[in-house]
């Protein structure tokens, strides 16, 4: 799969794992089974059938996937745990010991198997090639020759095996767009901004309903199998996973799950060869697989049906809890972390330029560091790499501290331009009149530096809240990301979009006000 | 009362002053005349540590600052010299988030730990004193020129300091808010302030100082009692400067 930097950073820092961490342990003992929980992957953004949030209560995710995690927890005597990340960083989730497991719709790929142990299939799955009723694609064969009109658009989940299959054959007239969530692409194909969208079987059949201008376009292709992966080394934790997998599959567990879900077809009879012989080779299933989308279904089953879509009013009422929820912990990353950005830049100013010599050329180069690397980088090398070093910090105070580290740099910038700004006579009078450096400072020169710096400091801090956004990489479900999980699973994107401009004006409009009167010189210094 | 011996300051290759030695004794007023860029201000300014010198050394009461002195030696000398010493700039540099009370009252309450009610109380004679008793409230920048000096005088007495320099006070000033200045640093000599104070208002020398300093070049050119030096200039650039002042 390609997955360009992160996979080399993966490659790296697992190699330099291998160089830190401890020896296997003994064979046949579950560590798991003294915390009790199973600890299992997922982002609820890749929508359903896979894991989304529930219809009735946003806050609790549903899916085939969740159930069929309760159910192998149980069987392994442990109760399950979802843990949200973003779909793509998984691996260094695992790695970083986040959770236990990903189950998330991951492909079998041998180059997963380097640093990753993979557990039997738990899916049999297709690429389906969805395309506009009456629209310019009609087959597989068209996209193979190059065309008059010009490139075909064709959306795909990023990473996917959907892209990868894509770009692997080059077609010559396609061009192929990578997208976060399945769904965009397949509203986009309604739309007219797509020609076409190549998804995993699942979420093709679960979301057709969603989308009735889209059909489907020849038999799926490709495919191939949806593994649960583990830490390299859990020996034991795969063996007994693919205990409970074999015993759920030829118990027909599996297959009523799927039913329920719409997504049991003859390609998962598979499984059950699979099952039977007890061992699982990968192979390209190239094409090999031609299921039938409408198995018969026995009476009295459960059949979780995709809801219609919600509209206006509508989604306000269901939705508007859980993102003002979101909002709050934007709210609370930025208040925490902005005032520690501030302290540090007054205090990397004052150092830059009142400190000893040989303090200059270290915070010259902090600030030039931070201020030069995105803080996207910064907030994954204190997530995923520290923990490497035996240094592991939690989601919430990663971002904090990486917000505010980086954020002390441009704020530092700001405030020596504001103490330079200050007269000098103003420190020689405070001087003169036998004020030590420090206390001439505090009193003098930093009250009259903060009014100048006043303006760039709450742009700064609204820029900030924006920026929260980047701590979904480090699994925490902010206002941005709610947004996008609700908006992959719902489509209700109108409706969501406006409701999370709203909320970001309305934290960050108080604050233009305050700058304002702040400037107007409405703050006193004590005298 | 203070004494300076010696002082050489040099940038690059210039020598901006060389050997400068002066003295006053306590409750006199030394005035220090002289040609632009003669090192006047300069060296007012190394008496209270806001330049550096190169060699000599500076003695107010007991303590003593010398050229070689180190960091931390340096530190805690220019303390305890800058809280004997006031200083009065020719551009007030009064501090603009405070009101004129504020101005006042901040040196002796936060150096020197002064009850607040009390440092009040001083400040508010202080003000009196200087004619702005009306404008505790005000902020500098609601002050004219003459304000703002008269109040930066008042600033510096709130710490009772036993010398006062005054480096061009009235420079900045048109000539009505300029004698408002003179009168209130008259009335101090009147009362025993001891004083150094750099000017080019030869009406104020003549008032108030007991004797004349005349810098040129970096130079001590000339010195002595301020009669002896108006009435019988020894010196070709005394007498060019007084001629140019007072024609």
């Amino acid at each position: 799969m390609i997955r360009g930097l992160w996979d080399a950073l993966a490659v790296a820092s697992f190699l330099l794992a291998l160089l830190v961490v401890a020896p296997a342990r003994a064979d046949d003992e579950l560590p798991l089974l003294e915390r009790g929980t199973l600890i299992w992957g997922g982002d609820q953004e890749g929508g359903g059938p896979y894991v989304y949030p529930a219809d009735d209560d946003p806050h609790r995710v549903v899916g085939f996937e969740v159930e069929l995690a309760d159910k192998l927890a149980a069987r392994l005597g442990l109760r399950a745990s979802f843990f949200q990340g973003q779909w793509d960083k998984m691996p260094d989730l695992l790695r970083a010991r986040k959770c236990d497991i990903v189950l998330n719709g991951y492909e079998w790929i041998p180059a997963r198997l380097d640093f990753m142990e993979s557990t039997i299939p738990y899916y049999v799955y297709g690429l389906q090639l969805l395309a506009r009723e009456n629209g310019v694609v009609t087959s597989w064969s068209e996209l193979e020759r190059p065309s008059a009109r010009g490139q075909r658009r064709i959306g795909v989940l990023g990473a996917s095996a959907a892209q990868n299959y894509l770009l692997e054959r080059a077609l010559s007239s396609v061009e192929v767009v990578s997208y976060e969530g399945s769904t965009d692409a397949m509203r986009e194909v309604e739309t007219g901004k797509l020609d076409a969208t190549l998804q995993d079987s699942p979420a093709a059949t679960f979301y057709g309903s969603r989308f009735p201008a889209l059909r489907a376009v020849g038999p799926p292709v490709g495919g191939g199998y949806y593994v649960i992966y583990a830490r390299k080394g859990e020996k034991e934790l795969v063996r007994r996973l693919n205990r409970a997998l074999v015993a759920m599959i030829e118990q027909g567990e599996i297959e009523a799950l799927y039913r329920a879900y719409g997504i049991w077809n003859d390609a998962q009879r598979e499984l059950h060869e699979i099952a039977r012989s007890g061992r699982f080779f990968g192979y390209a299933a190239d094409g090999a697989h031609t299921p039938k989308q409408d198995a018969e279904r026995q009476g009295g089953e459960r059949h979780v049906e995709v809801s219609s879509r919600k509209r206006g009013l509508e989604v306000v009422r269901a939705y508007g809890g859980i993102l003002l929820q979101s909002a709050g912990l934007t709210l609370v990353l930025s208040c925490l972390s902005f005032p520690l950005a501030v302290l540090g830049g007054l205090f990397i100013a004052m150092g830059r330029l009142y400190g000893p010599a040989w303090l200059k050329a270290p915070l010259a180069a902090y600030v030039e560091f931070l201020r030069g690397t995105p803080v996207m980088l910064q907030l994954y090398f204190i997530f995923f790499f520290l923990p490497e070093v035996g240094i592991n910090v939690p989601a919430f105070w990663t971002a904090i501290l990486g917000l505010s580290v980086n954020y002390s740099a441009y704020e530092s910038e700001i405030y020596r331009a504001g103490l330079s700004a200050v007269p000098k006579g103003q420190m020689e009078a405070a001087l003169a009149l036998g004020m030590s450096q420090p206390l001439a400072l505090r009193r003098i020169i930093v009250p009259q530096a903060v009014r100048i710096v006043v303006p760039p400091v709450v742009n700064d801090f609204i820029a900030l809240f924006k920026d929260t956004s980047v701590c979904s990489v480090v699994t925490l479900v902010e206002l941005t990301k709610r947004f996008s999980v609700l908006s992959q699973s719902t489509q209700a994107t109108a409706e969501l979009m406006a409701m999370t401009a709203a909320l970001y004006l309305a934290m960050s409009y108080p604050l233009s006000l305050l700058s304002r009167r702040l400037e107007l010189g409405a703050v006193k210094v004590p005298t | 009362m203070i004494e300076v011996r010696g002082l050489c300051k040099r940038y690059g290759t210039v020598d901006v002053l060389s050997e400068l030695s002066l003295s006053v004794e306590k409750g006199k007023v030394a005035a220090v005349i002289g040609p632009s860029g003669g090192g006047k201000s300069t060296f007012l300014r190394c008496i209270n540590g806001l330049e550096s010198f190169d060699r000599g050394e500076v003695r107010v009461g007991g303590d003593v600052l010398t050229a070689h002195d180190g960091a931390r030696e340096r530190a805690e000398r220019l303390r305890a010299i800058r809280r004997k010493v006031g200083f009065v700039f020719q551009q007030f540099n009064l501090f603009p988030h405070f009101d004129v009370l504020g101005n006042v009252v901040e040196a002796p309450v936060h150096v020197l730990g002064e009850d607040r009610a009390a440092a009040v109380a001083e400040a508010g004679r202080l003000l009196d004193r200087v004619g702005l008793a009306d404008k505790k409230k005000a902020r500098p920048d609601e002050l004219s020129g003459g304000q703002q000096q008269r109040v930066a005088i008042a600033r510096a007495l709130a710490m009772r300091p036993e010398v006062l320099l005054l480096d061009e006070p009235t420079s900045a000033l048109d000539p009505v808010m300029s004698a408002e200045v003179m009168s209130v640093i008259s009335e101090l000599a009147r009362e025993g302030q001891t004083m150094i104070v750099v000017t080019h208002q030869l009406g104020l020398v003549r008032a108030i100082a007991d004797t004349v300093h005349v810098f040129a070049g970096g130079r001590r050119v000339e010195h002595g009692p301020t009669a002896a030096i108006f009435e019988n200039p020894s010196h070709d650039t005394t007498r060019a400067f007084l001629r140019k002042l007072e024609p």
